[in-house]
């Protein structure tokens, strides 16, 4: 047990350290130097040689590369381009995390629920009709890149439903701020919809196949048929003998599913404008903001290992063939 | 009666594929009339041609559809040649009667266009014809017989052997392939893409990536004869940014597709056979880019290296290998494993020799499948990626069009032809390489799970 995990976190912290290392040498394999992303207008070179040294760019490249480690660790990533007057970028940060781990820890939660149902219910019914409708269905949804989805709602909103908001996290501040809590968390929930929705349906799609096809796998094996001789009835084989067993290769698909899911809140939040990290992530590409892109990037990463760590130890408790 | 039923299910082959065929050169010609750039007799010409196909097209389905056929070839080439050359005649007078009305014509255009179409028509019925008694008969067997000897002389006799079996084997795939219904749809969908790409810019009515200049910005024009899907902001006809975008996708999709399978294959390789030191080192990278979420991995990396065509293609490569290393490093330990790798190491095979004598030619048929689903995964990155701003804004996609779209709003105005378009080529053509990836998965690999 404490081998397994010790030997986990090491390679949690590797795999940090990695994406430290190449989230720190790409962003230096740009040309130029990245101090003049700050002038986009030109500056003396007092204030370059200034701001060179506030910012630690003037330090040998070891230094360079040391404290890009430990900064994150502190808090510190490192300073906004785009947001005069030059706010470190820790300070916007909060309020466009909040909104994209709404939308990724919501969907998820969605597309475990939905998808373990339905491909539940087309494994237990295969071949039949509900299941060849489910899997069609599922196969061409799956095949719909999440911006399309997006783009047919909001096709389908904006011409067939007056009214309803189409971008933006929340209606107008000035409108918002007015209205009662109780509107308030409608107005939110309205704006929330439709990403949410555009968000889950290819993850539904995509995972209720693979639950689908790992209890067929659970079901055509014999232990289940020894079950069914014994008289128990349909939905117990199915609660108690397979689904346990399918559970397992799910945890680990669950946990790269969160980075499926997070590549699809980047479509989503630039389609709906719903200002998330995604968002804030297109807004630093089109502003040549890299430090504000590699600050994104590297919370995007963190959270996936971070999921993937989870799942890990969350296996190693459901399979005890681990911990021979 | 048996004969009967069986003549029927090939002339019903048959027939479908030179509809398919026949309708793509009248697309062909329909473009080059479309173009402007004929003169009067020329343009009578194509307009023969182009009435003499329709008339082809129209007794073929006319064919397809009538419940009793004809079982002798006397009589289905009496019938092709009676209805064909009716139907050319009737198309023919209505071109000639309506062509003064539309322009001001000259009888050189008349009698070019007569010509032209009787020409044309009767040269159909005889190939028509040809292929539906069916081309392998006509040639018989002798033929076969001779080309076989050809092969057997040129390559020797091992090699024949192999050519042989290699040949067998692709056949039982194909086999089985051809009853899976899922399968053969999207491989049908592949074959129309693919002939839509390889043509698209002959029947493409004007070229996408020259700007109209001098042009006012005109409202986009709903679909018309003249646009077949209608048209955009600056007059440009969407028909042909979708021809040309087919190209652009499945170029992309290929390449990425195989350089994703290229760096896989080499690791997982590499991984699985050396073992040990190797193994450890290039799983914990492979573990690595695995948990990476390719999408801002990809974002970041078009971000830093630019706009351009090779370098989409490249970062795609580089996100998406990890899935396969892993895939193709557990067949390879299965492989390793085998009494016949043992056996060659005593006779004193190299690394190299089993590697790729062995080793290699085993997890073919998986590599096969994996590229298949890698390059539907290329084409979703890719058409993203364009929608995004972060593909190469010099080439035509399916992304791009929808980039464009998107920044004029068009899908809150509803211009739905600007936008269905794209998105459906998108969609079929993921869904095309997913279905024969699949399929092809189940076929080859009958027994590798994948995980």
């Amino acid at each position: 047990m404490r081998a397994y995990l010790i030997r986990k976190v090491f390679y949690l912290l590797i795999t940090i350290i990695m994406i430290m290392s190449f989230n720190f040498l790409i962003f230096k394999l740009l040309p130029g130097n990245p101090i003049m992303l700050l002038f986009p207008r030109g500056a003396t070179p007092e204030t370059i040689a200034y701001w060179s040294h506030a910012l630690g760019y003037d330090k040998p490249l070891l230094d360079q590369y040391l404290w890009a480690i430990i900064a994150p660790f502190v808090g510190d990533f490192g300073i906004s381009v785009t947001y005069t007057p030059r706010v470190p970028i820790i300070d916007i940060l909060a309020p466009y995390l909040v909104k994209t781990l709404f939308l990724v820890g919501l969907g998820t939660v969605i597309t475990i629920f939905v998808g373990i149902y339905v491909g539940r219910e087309s494994a237990w019914r295969r071949g039949k009709l509900y299941d060849r409708i489910a899997t069609s269905i599922s196969v061409i949804l799956y095949s719909i890149p999440t911006f399309l989805i997006a783009v047919f709602l909001i096709i389908i909103f904006a011409n067939w439903v007056p009214g309803w908001p189409l971008g933006g996290a929340t209606s107008p501040i000035e409108r918002f701020e007015h209205l009662d809590t109780v509107s308030q968390i409608l107005d939110l929930t309205q704006h929330a919809l439709l990403p949410l929705f555009a968000l889950v349906i290819e993850s539904i799609a995509g995972f209720s196949l693979i639950v689908r096809s790992s209890l067929i796998d659970v079901l055509t094996e014999d232990y289940i048929l020894t079950a069914e001789a014994k008289g128990l009835d349909n939905r117990t084989i199915l609660r108690k003998h397979a689904m346990p067993n399918a559970y397992l290769p799910l945890v680990a698909t669950i946990a790269l599913n969160v980075g499926w899911v997070l590549g699809g809140t980047i479509m989503i939040e630039y389609i709906f404008t719903y200002k998330g990290l995604g968002y804030l992530g297109w807004e630093a590409i089109l502003c040549q903001d890299f430090p504000l892109l590699q600050t994104v990037f590297f919370l995007e990463v963190i959270a996936v290992v971070f999921a993937n760590f989870i799942a890990d130890i969350l296996n190693f408790y459901l399979d005890p063939r681990i911990k021979i | 009666m048996q004969m009967d039923q069986k003549m029927r299910i090939k002339l019903n082959k048959v027939a479908i594929r030179a509809i398919i065929f026949i309708a793509l050169v009248a697309l062909i010609i329909l473009g080059t009339l479309g173009r402007g750039t004929l003169n009067i007799a020329e343009k009578g010409q194509f307009l023969g041609i182009f009435s003499a196909l329709i008339a082809t097209l129209i007794t073929l389905i006319f064919l397809l559809i009538k419940r009793t056929q004809p079982t002798t070839p006397h009589r289905l080439v009496n019938l092709i040649l009676t209805t064909n050359i009716g139907i050319t005649a009737v198309l023919l007078a209505i071109f000639a009667i309506t062509a003064p009305t539309i322009s001001s014509v000259e009888s050189e255009f008349i009698r070019n266009l007569i010509a032209g179409g009787f020409i044309l028509a009767i040269a159909f019925v005889l190939l028509i014809s040809l292929a539906l008694v069916s081309i392998r008969e006509f040639l018989g067997d002798s033929f076969i017989k001779r080309t076989e000897n050809l092969v057997f002389r040129t390559l020797g006799e091992t090699k024949t052997e192999k050519a042989k079996l290699t040949v067998t084997r692709t056949r039982k795939v194909w086999a089985q392939y051809k009853t899976k219904k899922a399968g053969m749809f999207g491989f049908y969908i592949l074959i129309i893409m693919t002939v839509l790409a390889v043509v698209g810019p002959m029947i493409a009515s004007e070229d996408p990536r020259i700007p109209n200049t001098g042009e006012q910005v005109v409202l986009p024009q709903p679909p018309s004869w003249e646009h077949p899907l209608g048209t955009d902001y600056q007059d440009k006809d969407i028909w042909s940014q979708f021809l040309y975008g087919a190209g652009t996708s499945l170029f992309v999709g290929g390449f990425a597709g195989f350089i994703s399978v290229a760096i896989g294959a080499l690791i997982g390789i590499v991984a699985g056979y050396f073992g040990r030191i190797w193994d450890e080192i290039l799983m914990r990278v492979t573990d690595f880019f695995l948990v990476l979420p390719w999408f801002p991995l990809m974002i970041v990396l078009a971000a830093i290296f630019g706009r351009s065509l090779w370098v989409v293609i490249f970062v795609i490569g580089i996100s998406s290998w990890a899935e396969d290393a892993r895939v193709v490093r557990a067949s390879t330990l299965a492989i390793r494993e085998k009494q016949f790798i043992e056996r060659s190491r005593a006779l004193g095979a190299g690394d190299f020799h089993i590697i790729s004598k062995h080793i290699f030619p085993n997890i073919f048929p998986l590599l096969v499948s994996i590229s298949v689903l890698m390059i539907s995964g290329a084409i979703f990155s890719e058409s993203f990626l364009d929608f995004f701003g972060l593909g190469d804004p010099n080439v035509v996609s399916w992304g791009w069009m929808l980039e464009r779209a998107h920044e004029e709003s068009a899908m809150m105005l509803f211009y739905w032809w600007w936008i269905i378009p794209p998105s459906l080529g998108i969609i079929l053509l993921i869904m095309s390489f997913y279905l024969i990836g699949d399929t092809l998965d189940e076929v080859m690999n009958p027994r590798l799970k994948r995980r």
